[in-house]
């Protein structure tokens, strides 16, 4: 590892070092608040200062995020080790500093909930969830920047870094793919009211495909098109055909679904996010098939 | 009939030459090599060229032509 990445490594550790202490705080917080507003009891005006360092430590985890991801991204491109744990890594990471903006919007209604005399418990799972999944992310992104730290320096070419991004692009396609699948499949098995399906189905979605997009975009900014070789050119050519030839049967099964009695609803809501999902993580499985490490 | 190649051995002729190196210096991945070393991707025109350029050689005393009875 070059100087300049072990320092940025060193810095982002200290700054996991301080996004873990936010987090452990944010979490007494609300294991404090939970009881009080579930019972609607009196809030006292010294909640307002706790309010004001939740939302600064909503600040120092973002900015973690963001370093954390950097520091992890490109320690992956120059080892070129360890690329399906890294691209696993970055959609955990991008779907927890998705959820610190979810984190803020769900206090925000929790308190007009709680000024109603609301029940607020659907916002509070969330909540909860969010900072489980964010505890996630930090330990594992911690483990892994120590890791990094430890690995031997060595200069790699930009081809060779162009590759490892383009890897971990599809890799990072076929995890949100798969994943954006899972969730489809959970709609449907799981018998979700339909308008509980119609709030959620959309934001999921998006949160799912994000990690994918935003590595999408940096690898199209950093080279696109001129960063493949004649053989990556093929994958993905080859990749697309065979997306194209398995995406016909299950667009006329979902076709049918749609027509059958009782479905129709359901599946007039899921048919799109099928079929994107679908298509992601099967292009992205057939790049990465053609392209052996 | 496939496409044949002596890339391994120039490259072990060419002071142990790795197949990382050569990518680089002809503009591909390193699978890109491995995959033409190993008969699993036929390179371009424009790329078979530029290899037989790097090893100072015709085009033909680097790849070659197998007919798939032999």
């Amino acid at each position: 590892m070059s100087k300049r990445l072990r320092q940025f490594h060193l810095y982002t550790l200290s700054a996991g070092l301080i996004a873990a202490g936010s987090l452990i705080y944010n979490l007494v917080v609300l294991g404090l608040l939970y009881p009080r507003v579930s019972r609607f009891e009196p809030i006292s005006p010294g909640w307002d200062t706790a309010g004001i360092l939740f939302g600064v430590s909503i600040l120092l985890l973002g900015f973690y995020h963001l370093l954390s991801l950097a520091a992890i991204l490109a320690a992956t491109i120059r080892s070129q080790e360890r690329i399906t744990p890294t691209a696993a890594l970055m959609v955990l990471g991008i779907l927890s500093g998705l959820m610190l903006l979810a984190d803020v919007t769900m206090l925000q209604d929790i308190g007009n909930e709680y000024a109603q005399g609301w029940d607020s418990t659907g916002e509070w799972i969330i909540l909860f969830s969010a900072h489980g999944l964010h505890l996630l992310y930090l330990a594992f992104s911690l483990l892994t920047l120590r890791t990094n730290l430890h690995k031997p320096s060595g200069s790699v070419e930009p081809v060779a870094r162009d590759h490892v991004l383009f890897q971990l692009t599809h890799t990072t396609g076929f995890l949100c793919g798969t994943l954006g699948v899972i969730l489809v499949l959970t709609a449907v098995s799981t018998s979700l009211s339909v308008h509980l399906i119609q709030e959620t189905m959309l934001v999921f979605s998006a949160l799912t495909l994000a990690p994918y997009f935003l590595i999408l975009l940096l690898w199209i900014m950093r080279k696109g098109w001129a960063g493949l070789d004649e053989m990556l050119r093929l994958n993905l050519f080859r990749a697309g055909f065979i997306t194209m030839l398995l995406n016909l049967p299950l667009t006329f099964l979902l076709f049918y679904l749609q027509q059958s009695e009782g479905n129709v609803i359901i599946w007039s809501l899921l048919w799109l996010p099928s079929i994107v999902m679908f298509t992601l993580s099967t292009f992205s499985a057939g790049v990465l098939w053609g392209a052996p490490r | 009939m496939k496409l044949g190649n002596h890339l391994r051995r120039l490259r072990f002729e060419h002071d142990g030459l790795s197949q990382q190196a050569l990518a680089n210096e002809v503009g591909v991945t390193r699978l890109t090599i491995h995959s033409i070393e190993n008969g699993k991707f036929n390179p371009s025109t424009m790329l078979a060229l530029k290899i037989a350029r790097f090893f100072n050689l015709p085009v033909e005393e680097v790849f070659f032509l197998v007919d798939e009875e032999e």
